[in-house]
């Protein structure tokens, strides 16, 4: 190939790239929906505090933004045979300081572990049925093996909009409109299987500082007395600074299968009723394995717990701040990440800017919203056109979440957003981008 | 002296403003002379009503806004609609001759006067909200604004009947 060939091609691979770039655009589903999530972390007994932080994990409660999903299981052993796992094979041998320190305390840096832990994560969930379980929790399944709606019926009320709720109103089956729109919120079910690696920052120190006294000891023995004075004050700053607690959170996304097959074979082959319990049917589906997950991909992030030795905190308060923190910033960015997630509403006015979003969506002070207007191209394709970026003003959250009317009554029945307020307009589609 | 150029002041400003809102009215309402919309089912509304979704055109959105009720009246009438999803089935508009309009100019013309009285007959089914995706701008110079309404149906096909528009349901059994 030369050099014109190889250049048309990136040429053309550029603009191909931009294409779908835009079809990705052109497919946003304006319609948001809340989703359903379910949450487990992989339990690796020989970490230290590890109990500690299984309870943590297990008692974290769920932001707002999210239908509760969580089914019994929230543990994956590490040492559980279902989780199949290619064992570790020997690093690329890292040089440095840091790199020792990080290698030392094992950070989870591990190649294979990185490629093929989602996928043991997987296995282990098909293994243990977990999306029939979740299935089952959708549709209120008893013992006796019959179904109901009265779960799908009510996540369909919360997740209506005040614009859903005012057209069901005029409609002729009113809010029965509403509880059957339930029923398009099982498709977006999540899973998230979370795995923590924390480093003790005292570790780190304790080690850091074992090097510099060596370094000291060494530089001291050559008369070297500027550098054996600079490691010893630098072992005195990580004796202040290190204490707390780094952790590393790689988390796997899986999306429960739902679609009009899966569903067509759940009310034909599978659903029974408590007054009528057919028991062909109820071993049928406790039989079967035509539920699966998806794996739909795999963040990593980091949540830095910093504190001096000077600090009274509690190691357990320490992992708790820590545990809640990672759990909260890799949420936020499978968020940012997944279309599914990101809120979006159009806005009801333009002076002040106001849309009917609040704290059901998980709407936080200076939570960004990007302001979108639809364009209809020379094409006839309709586009998104980002006019600008809005916040979310401190103490002009609407409560809009269960029961807020009786627990925290307030007259704001709108959150107000700063930004240009001449710039936009009532319809214009905001969409979450942080 | 000073409390006659004050006043003067003041007169020259509020014929502004009542010029101003003349002229956005005048231009709203030449936006929607031609009647141009689309009308949709919008789902199964109550006994005697029809929901519906209108798409006004207009350069100004907010005159598509305000047009729209007059919009969804006029298709009711003149259009109807197609069937489609959430349960509809398509509407035959209620008078059958296209003629009919220009037959009955004298009396639509006063119908659709602005503040008219088609405003007995229509509401808005969201307060004004507009949904996510109901604002589309189709040109530089021109948008496209989907309005959801609730249309009192019966009533106005008996007010039509009354004028002798329309023939009764009943009439020819």
């Amino acid at each position: 190939m030369n050099s014109l060939q190889k250049s048309s091609f990136c040429t053309a691979l550029f603009f191909l790239s931009i294409i779908s770039a835009y079809g990705q655009e052109n497919t946003l589903d304006i319609k948001y929906k809340r989703s359903s999530l379910h949450t487990l972390m992989i339990a690796d007994d020989a970490r230290e505090h590890s109990e500690a932080i299984q309870d943590i994990f297990i008692n974290a409660p769920l932001i707002d933004k999210f239908n509760n999903h969580i089914v019994n299981l929230r543990r994956i052993p590490k040492t559980d045979s279902s989780f199949i796992y290619t064992p570790l094979i020997e690093t690329t041998k890292k040089k440095g300081f840091l790199s020792k320190i990080s290698g030392d305390l094992n950070m989870g840096d591990n190649k294979e572990e990185k490629e093929f832990q989602h996928l043991a994560a997987l296995n282990y969930l098909n293994a243990k049925n977990i999306a029939k379980i979740m299935v089952s929790k959708w549709f209120n399944r008893s013992e006796s093996g019959g179904f109901n709606m009265d779960l799908i019926a009510e996540r369909g009320f919360y997740n209506a909009s005040d614009l859903d709720a005012k057209i069901a109103q005029n409609s002729e089956r009113g809010s029965a409109l509403l509880a059957d729109a339930g029923e398009a919120l099982i498709k977006n079910t999540f899973v998230i299987v979370n795995d923590f690696n924390y480093t003790n920052k005292e570790e780190v120190a304790k080690k850091a500082k074992g090097i510099l006294g060596n370094i000291t000891s060494v530089a001291a023995q050559y008369g070297n007395s500027d550098i054996a004075l600079t490691s010893e004050a630098t072992s005195g700053v990580i004796g202040v600074v290190g204490k707390g607690y780094v952790i590393k959170t790689r988390a796997h996304l899986y999306k429960l299968v739902w679609n009009e097959e899966v569903a067509a074979i759940f009310y034909n082959d599978f659903w029974n009723e408590d007054s009528n319990i057919d028991f062909e049917k109820k071993k049928a589906f406790d039989e079967t394995d035509i539920f699966k997950l998806e794996y739909i991909g795999t963040e990593t992030s980091w949540a830095d717990l910093q504190s001096t030795s000077l600090t009274k905190k509690t190691n357990e308060e320490l992992i708790r701040n820590a545990t809640i923190k990672a759990i909260d910033n890799v949420i936020a960015k499978l968020q940012r990440k997944h279309e599914v997630f990101r809120t979006k509403t159009p806005l009801i006015s333009s002076d002040p800017i106001t849309a009917k979003i609040g704290l059901k969506e998980g709407l936080e002070k200076g939570d960004k919203y990007e302001v979108l207007e639809q364009v209809l191209n020379d094409n006839g394709v309709i586009e998104y056109e980002r006019l600008g970026v809005i916040k979310v003003e401190k103490d002009q959250i609407w409560d809009n979440r269960y029961n807020a009317d009786e627990e925290n009554p307030s007259t704001i029945e709108y959150t107000t957003f700063s930004g240009t307020k001449k710039k936009y307009f009532a319809g214009m589609l905001i969409r979450q981008i942080n | 002296m000073k409390l006659k150029n004050t006043l003067t002041i003041i007169f020259i400003l509020a014929l502004t403003v009542s010029a101003n809102a003349q002229w956005k009215k005048n231009k709203a309402n030449e936006d929607t002379k031609i009647w141009r919309y689309d009308l949709e089912c919008e789902g199964i509304a109550k006994q005697g009503s029809k929901l519906v979704k209108v798409w006004s055109y207009s350069k100004n959105p907010k005159h598509a806004i305000s047009r729209s009720m007059k919009n969804a009246v006029h298709g009711i009438i003149f259009k109807g609609y197609a069937g489609g999803s959430q349960g509809c089935t398509s509407l035959k508009p209620i008078v059958k001759s296209a003629d009919t309009e220009s037959e009955f100019a004298e009396f639509f013309e006063k119908f659709f006067l602005d503040g008219g009285e088609y405003l007995k007959y229509v509401s808005a089914a969201t307060d004004g909200s507009i949904a996510a995706g109901d604002r589309l701008k189709v040109s530089k110079r021109e948008y496209k604004i989907g309005v959801i309404v609730n249309i009192q149906f019966d009533m106005l096909r008996k007010r039509l009947e009354s004028e002798g528009i329309v023939r009764s349901l009943t009439s020819g059994f």
